[in-house]
């Protein structure tokens, strides 16, 4: 889950930009990390996120899976994520 | 001295404890667009106490410490305390809504500067805990559309030369320098919180205004190498009081001889508001608001990064040329919740 101290804003374009409120430290996100925050943000499964990155784009179980754990793992590695 | 002032709708109670101090904050409060209004203390939203004939507070260290222009702030349990040029501004919880401001007994404290740099911070926290939020901006207005424009940019980036030369060519202007954002219903609007523009050299040449001699002032205190500009005098009949934002331009000075322009994607824009206002993670209490309130600004307008060059200054038609189309309502396909 998303720490609490995290704000997260969303632009028209599908892009975001979230904002630790502890580090003054923002971060830009494409869509499709924006996805998976905002997923992550509604306590989703990941295997959920994951299916709806497939219904967004034309990409594979497979392809789908790997980018949404690349993005987790640079959430961890930025310190966003709880647990 | 008590005061109450009002500005959008809220209202500022500032109680000055000392005769030196009430002359201060009443000469510096007298450059914003906050009115005064008599018996109206009961109103008051939030409450600004000045003192300057009393030791400075002994304020135990914040759990948090990071500079800040001028100081350093100090996060504390419930508030934070600022340590600004000598001077003392502590931010009490939420609940209380008010501040109490210790102008320091050095020479430094009491330099006009420093009290207008103290002051500064203390106005920006009242506000912003009243729902009102700064930017660091120029504000104007296409009149052929009505559609309004805010020209953000650090000192020196070319926001009053850009807001006066289209101010002179019949443009509205809310400010040159400092713009106030609030919620209004479903859009955020944009109002001018200082009453003079700050005009260099350049600025003034390039302007060719024929009430010039009129409007300009003394040097700006925190920039000498500007001068007062009365906007009433030299762009009479164009100020409006707010406008709902559909712009967003991020300005920059060149040495080139043709000025540029490109979109920006929004979550660039975004954090380019970030970047010149960290008050809006500094904050906490107030953060959450402050950047959804610049998220949806984001998204109600179109963002774009201008590179002011010579051409600017040296054909007086220039900006309004670069900056018209943008604003050209009939070419604007952004949806908005007006």
């Amino acid at each position: 889950m998303p720490h609490k101290h995290i704000v997260s804003t969303r632009f028209d374009d599908g892009d975001g930009v979230l904002v630790d409120l502890e580090t003054k430290n923002y971060y830009q996100l494409n869509q499709t990390a924006m996805l998976v925050w905002l997923g992550l943000e509604k306590g989703q499964a990941i295997s959920d996120i994951v299916t709806e990155i497939t219904s967004v784009y034309d990409v594979t179980d497979e392809h789908a899976a790997a980018s949404v754990e690349r993005i987790l793992q640079d959430f961890r590695s930025k310190n966003l994520l709880d647990g | 001295m008590t005061k109450v002032y009002a500005i959008a709708g809220r209202f500022l109670c500032v109680q000055a404890l000392s005769p030196w101090s009430a002359r201060r904050a009443s000469n510096f409060l007298s450059d914003f667009r906050l009115e005064p209004v008599a018996d109206s203390v009961e109103k008051s939203f939030y409450t600004i106490r000045i003192r300057s004939e009393e030791p400075l507070p002994v304020v135990a260290r914040g759990s948090e410490t990071f500079e800040v222009a001028f100081g350093h702030c100090d996060i504390l349990r419930d508030g934070y305390c600022l340590a600004v040029d000598d001077s003392v501004i502590l931010v009490g919880p939420v609940e209380q809504k008010s501040l109490d401001v210790w102008i320091g007994p050095t020479r430094h404290a009491r330099q006009s500067l420093s009290f207008v740099n103290v002051m500064g911070y203390v106005l920006d926290i009242a506000l912003r805990r009243s729902g009102l939020y700064q930017l660091h901006a120029a504000g104007v207005v296409y009149p052929p559309s009505g559609a309004g424009a805010l020209l953000v940019g650090e000192s020196g980036s070319g926001k009053s030369t850009l807001s006066a030369l289209l101010a002179s060519r019949g443009w509205s202007y809310l400010t040159d320098d400092a713009i106030l954002l609030e919620q209004d219903g479903q859009t955020v609007r944009a109002r001018g919180i200082r009453r003079f523009f700050a005009a260099s050299e350049k600025t003034l040449a390039a302007c060719r205004l024929s009430a010039l001699s009129n409007a300009l002032g003394a040097p700006i205190k925190s920039d000498p190498s500007k001068r007062r500009l009365e906007p009433a005098i030299a762009f009479p009949g164009r100020s409006i009081e707010s406008s709902i934002p559909k712009a967003l331009l991020f300005t920059s000075i060149t040495n080139e001889a043709k000025s540029t322009l490109w979109n920006l994607r929004p979550s660039e824009a975004m954090a380019r508001l970030i970047r010149s206002n960290p008050w809006a993670s500094y904050d906490k209490v107030t953060a959450r608001d402050h950047l959804r309130l610049l998220n949806r600004l984001v998204n109600q307008c179109r963002a774009y990064s201008i590179g002011a060059g010579l051409d600017i200054v040296n054909e007086p038609s220039c900006a309004e040329e670069l900056l018209a189309p943008l604003l050209d309502m009939s070419s604007y396909r952004k949806n908005t919740h007006e």
